[in-house]
């Protein structure tokens, strides 16, 4: 008896079952590949609202597969996901009055902690203005280059990085010790 | 104007999560919210669509299963009377409530208990001695049950096979017992 390699179907295979015959079975399949990794990212931009992060990852998908047939596989489904989810995100933010003009955000400090008050790393980022937040994982945690950053986020790249520099200090001011 | 994360910063960032699960209900939501706009076949039972090779995690609960457990939540609300007091009311009342107040998701496994300890009740009854009196009617809520959720089938799965195949089953019975009863009533009048 000879065993058999399983060869995994590529997201393209997978992607194109949906979009020609709306395949169930397929769809679950990139969802249960994607969605861990698309969930933590749209977690994080939304400063860690797990309900309205739930909202943003079906949203996402919605239209991601109504949009199938025009992505034309020259970037990593991944990525492709990941711009959907930010682009939704910062929309919520928007409409909520968190995002603020990038370049005001740079201004406004964060609110001063207590004396005992010790915050993780995570809780620190999520505490970030929304905007420099953004900028700070897509480059830290993403590994986004500037020049990618400022063209999904429609800014310049000196934008991008005068961000990531607020962002990386008021993360220093919640990390270090209290006042 | 850059200054760089130091080896501890970098290190800290680094083992940050990149992945989190969302949690099953959000997977069927999604495929739900999707069926509605077209966007995804509805599963078939047998066809091209293969159910049985779906990715779904353990704690899944199949939609028919839901559709299932929301008719007989309704029948047994319905029916209440003798079976209704076995499974208590209180259970039943929250379902709804939870049907009407929140997420669907939340109302169908809700009441897919209910539909659950339902079954438990009836398995119950047929198995406690001295029940014959109430077995009857114990039949006819179970059937009342069953038809209720073919029909709920039927209406989210309009090809599906065996819930078409049930409803058939009970017009066959519904034309038996009207024979039976027509055949009754002239033996009565003559």
């Amino acid at each position: 008896m000879r065993a058999q390699a399983v060869v995994p179907t590529t997201d393209r295979v997978l992607a194109e079952r949906v979009a020609n015959s709306g395949d169930e079975t397929a769809f679950r399949e990139l969802y249960g590949r994607h969605t861990p990794r698309l969930y933590q990212f749209v977690l994080r931009v939304l400063g860690g609202d797990e309900a309205e992060a739930e909202d943003v990852v079906q949203e996402t998908w919605i239209r991601a597969t109504a949009n199938l047939g025009s992505f034309r596989w020259e970037a990593r489904f991944e990525t492709w996901l990941t711009g959907i989810g930010l682009n939704l995100s910062r929309n919520r933010l928007r409409r909520s009055g968190r995002l603020e003009a990038l370049h005001d955000e740079g201004r406004r400090g964060v609110e001063p902690r207590g004396r005992d008050e010790r915050i993780d790393l995570e809780r620190a980022i999520a505490l970030l203005p929304a905007g420099c937040r953004t900028v700070l994982i897509l480059h830290d945690l993403e590994g986004f280059k500037h020049s990618k950053i400022a063209e999904k986020l429609g800014v310049t790249e000196g934008t991008s990085k005068s961000q990531l520099w607020s962002a990386r200090r008021h993360m220093r001011q919640l990390l270090g010790p209290a006042a | 104007m850059m200054d760089e994360l130091t080896a501890a910063e970098r290190q800290a960032l680094d083992a940050l999560p990149r992945e989190s699960d969302p949690g099953q209900l959000l997977e069927e939501r999604t495929v739900r919210a999707l069926r509605e706009q077209g966007l995804l076949a509805t599963a078939r039972v047998s066809g091209t669509t293969d159910v049985s090779a779906a990715h779904v995690a353990p704690q899944s609960r199949p939609w028919w299963r839901s559709a299932a457990a929301i008719a007989a939540g309704i029948a047994l609300f319905a029916g209440g009377m003798s079976i209704g007091q076995v499974l208590g009311s209180r259970q039943t009342a929250e379902a709804f409530q939870t049907v009407f107040e929140d997420g669907d998701v939340r109302l169908a496994s809700q009441v897919q208990r209910t539909g659950s300890e339902y079954v438990a009740a009836l398995e119950a009854l047929t198995a406690a001695d001295g029940a014959a009196a109430d077995s009857g009617q114990a039949v006819e809520v179970a059937l009342t049950a069953l038809w209720a959720a073919a029909n709920e089938i039927v209406r989210l799965a309009p090809d599906d096979p065996l819930a078409a195949r049930i409803l058939q089953g009970f017009q066959a019975r519904a034309q038996v017992m009207n024979r039976y009863e027509a055949s009754n009533q002239l033996l009565v009048e003559f």
